[in-house]
């Protein structure tokens, strides 16, 4: 076989790039041409009457992109509007949810009886589908008839027949119902990261005379954060993207304080069929989320080396 | 080289040839009803609120058409209302898709300007017999001026369903016929101490308010949408009056709970349902499991009537006002160009043509209460009740909703800004001029949307 003898002993420096051939392929297919799909269609005032023949939609230039960075007009209103509420979200469940992941998994770090019950338990929010749990967070919250506001109502709670999924406390809503389904997601990782900790420093520690929250701060902390910071990188991307929890808890009239961008950009692209002006908000949207990936990226990176 | 690589060449080469011809073939095969292959029918229906009584439904169905056609075979499945956008929007961009498509009649104007549905035919609407189905509902198969794209296969006009023994106990005689009225017998029914009202609404729900603020203001003589489709109008007159009207239910009537403001469809008839609401104007509540088996639903002597046609404060329709009871609602089932050879279209027009059959109707009323569009069907038995009689009358004197390509984008803009108003109401929050601004702005929105829906 000539062709074989010319490509891996002729020339044997080239056999790791044709390997990399399929796999370079089949991310061509799947990951690079529809992003510049997307950017094609982000210059374009692409509808549902040019989705048979998409290439023929008018050409509309960075006219989308205009609309979106002047906060004037209704795309650009929504857009940078959905953003902050987009964000505040994601931080959230990251403030939130990281501490009660941090302390569960200490707590589960250490054998007692009946761990293993526990463990199973703490993944269940995890396990469970957003779509399932947000239909029941959205039913618990409704006023009057949800459960939240009649057990508010029976204890004379001041917050009793309060509305949840309206107005400023929609975006609480939101964000309790996300942190009850994403926080395992924290767990799990520190977990696993607790455990790969040997437990040599630990009795070093002792024998050094620390203990307590010195331990966890001197000893344990240190050794977790690299993992407690790719899990926040990751819930940032995750939940910057979230689309399902608001969806369901809101439909598509959510109130303006809890109109995240994903849902933003789905009204957009899917109910006024502005697929133009949709696909530009998430090419914006995918720059955003460049930073943290790239530093997912780093900091994944350094730990293999 | 040696020389047995030729044909081992050569064979790969013929094998995978012979894959690949093979492969084309078994794809294109459905297509062509040569000889005696039978043509294969791709058809893709809307789950419905119940999909396993849905499917042993249509299960049947398929059953009887096809040992009606023995060369065509039906290949069935379905899809949920809620990806009806996804799902079409797919299809219409990969051209691939079932020949045979169910779809809302709202999206109608839209697939019509799409042109990636086949124009139905004389000969086509001959063979469906058409002129067996209810004149009212066909209005919307169609976009003036264009051939129609397809035919409806169920009914669901908005109707007003009101708890018969509420109304007796307030000593009401009969369901309100004017918005006047509607609004008297709802604040006899309303206690709110005991957590019952007079009626229920939907703000939170994507197309509720858009509904009745098109049927209120088409009893006014006001238009949301100018007829060339290019304008939205709320804020005119006669519109935002309407507006006002509907907004009065909570904010000065009282007749409907602040809790309505998150609610959904669902949510609402389920209020409906427990007796916490004396009245819905709502379209989809014809499911025989709660008309005809529900305890709730029998308990509380439900009844159903047209909705009020005289604007709220006039004794008559104005002039120039419509004596619209609802709008033309249900399920239509159209054909995809892009995937359906000739002998495909002429199966999928004796599908949907066997499928508006009398008989076929009449099983689907049976099966989950859908309102059937042959007027054959209605001579039943069964179906020949005042309460199911009423429902064809009221399909009788339902009126499209605009058909211009922008209709669709329009609920989601004012939907979600007129919940925006309702939620201010209902956290007191609303202040006076807050609805012009609103109304102006959704006009605006709208506006922009309709200008950059440019088609082919």
């Amino acid at each position: 076989m000539q062709w074989r003898t010319t490509l891996f002993v002729q020339k044997p420096h080239r056999i790791p790039w044709w390997l990399f051939v399929p796999g370079g392929l089949i991310m061509t297919v799947f990951i690079v041409w529809p992003i510049l799909v997307s950017l094609y269609t982000s210059l374009t005032n692409l509808n549902v009457f040019f989705l048979a023949n998409w290439m023929t939609a008018p050409f509309a230039g960075f006219a989308n992109y205009a609309q979106i960075f002047n906060p004037v007009t209704p795309v650009g209103h929504s857009f940078w509007l959905s953003l902050g509420e987009a964000l505040t979200f994601t931080f959230s469940a990251i403030v939130l949810g990281l501490p009660l992941g941090v302390v569960a998994a200490l707590a589960m770090n250490r054998p007692f009886r009946g761990r293993a019950w526990f463990r199973i338990l703490f993944l269940i929010p995890y396990a469970i589908p957003i779509f399932v749990s947000g239909l029941v967070w959205r039913f618990m919250l409704l006023q009057r008839i949800g459960l939240v506001d009649r057990l508010l109502g029976l204890i004379y709670a001041p917050w009793a027949h309060v509305f949840w999924l309206i107005g400023p406390n929609a975006l609480i809503s939101l964000i309790a119902a996300n942190t009850w389904s994403s926080w395992p997601f924290f767990y799990l990782f520190t977990l696993s990261a607790l455990q790969s900790v040997p437990g040599e420093i630990y009795d070093a520690a002792d024998i050094d005379g620390s203990s307590g929250n010195k331990t966890f701060f001197a000893v344990t902390l240190p050794l977790i954060v690299r993992s407690l910071v790719i899990a926040g990188t990751l819930s940032f991307i995750y939940h910057f993207n979230n689309f399902t929890t608001p969806y369901v808890l809101f439909g598509t009239t959510p109130s303006p304080s809890a109109d995240t961008l994903p849902l933003n950009i789905y009204l957009f692209g899917f109910s006024q069929m502005q697929f133009g002006a949709a696909t530009a908000m998430s090419i914006l949207s995918m720059i955003i989320l460049a930073a943290p990936m790239a530093f997912y990226l780093r900091a994944v990176r350094v730990r293999e080396l | 080289m040696t020389y047995l690589q030729y044909p081992k060449r050569t064979l790969c080469v013929s094998m995978m040839s012979a894959t690949l011809l093979a492969t084309i073939a078994g794809c294109g095969s459905p297509s062509t009803a040569t000889g005696h292959q039978p043509v294969v029918l791709h058809v893709l229906m809307e789950q419905g609120n119940v999909p396993p009584v849905t499917q042993k439904f249509l299960a049947t169905v398929k059953k009887e058409f096809e040992a009606r056609y023995p060369h065509i075979q039906v290949k069935l499945a379905t899809y949920p209302a809620t990806s009806t956008s996804t799902t079409l929007d797919t299809m219409i961009a990969s051209h691939h898709g079932p020949n045979v498509f169910e779809i809302g009649t709202t999206f109608i104007p839209t697939l019509t300007a799409s042109r990636a549905f086949v124009p139905w035919s004389r000969a086509m609407l001959q063979t469906a017999h058409t002129q067996e189905l209810v004149p009212a509902s066909t209005r919307m198969d169609y976009v003036p001026g264009h051939r129609p794209i397809g035919l409806p296969d169920s009914a669901e006009p908005f109707v007003l369903w009101y708890n018969k023994a509420m109304f007796r106990a307030a000593h009401i005689a009969h369901p309100p016929t004017t918005w006047g009225e509607f609004i008297a017998d709802a604040k006899k029914l309303t206690h709110p101490s005991r957590g019952v009202w007079g009626a229920a609404i939907a703000p939170a729900d994507p197309f509720y308010s858009m509904h009745i603020t098109w049927l209120l203001s088409r009893q006014m003589g006001g238009a949301v949408i100018n007829a060339r489709g290019t304008q939205a109008q709320f804020a005119s007159l006669k519109v935002a009056t309407t507006i006002r009207f509907y907004l009065d239910m909570l904010k000065t009537f009282h007749v409907v709970s602040p809790a309505d403001v998150q609610y959904t469809e669902q949510d609402m008839i389920s209020a409906f349902m427990q007796g916490k609401a004396a009245m819905v104007p709502v379209g989809g509540l014809y499911d025989l499991s709660q008309l005809n088996s529900n305890p709730e639903f029998l308990k509380h002597d439900v009844g159903a009537a047209p909705n009020p046609i005289v604007p709220y404060g006039l004794s008559h329709v104005p002039k120039g006002g419509v004596k619209a009871e609802s709008f033309i609602s249900g399920q239509e089932q159209v054909i995809f160009k892009y995937s359906s050879s000739s002998a495909q279209v002429a199966a999928a027009t004796k599908w949907i043509g066997y499928y508006d059959s009398p008989s076929v109707q009449y099983q689907m009323w049976k099966a989950y209460g859908a309102l059937p569009v042959n007027q054959q069907a209605y001579t039943k038995t069964a179906l020949s009740t005042p309460l199911w009689k009423s429902f064809e009358t009221i399909e009788t004197h339902s009126y499209p909703t605009p058909r211009v390509p922008g209709w669709l984008t329009m609920p989601t803009v004012y939907d979600k800004n007129l919940a925006t108003v309702f939620d201010d109401i209902a956290l007191h929050k609303y202040s006076p001029g807050q609805l012009t601004r609103t109304l102006r702005s959704v006009d605006s929105q709208i506006n922009t949307s309709i200008a950059g829906l440019k088609t082919p």
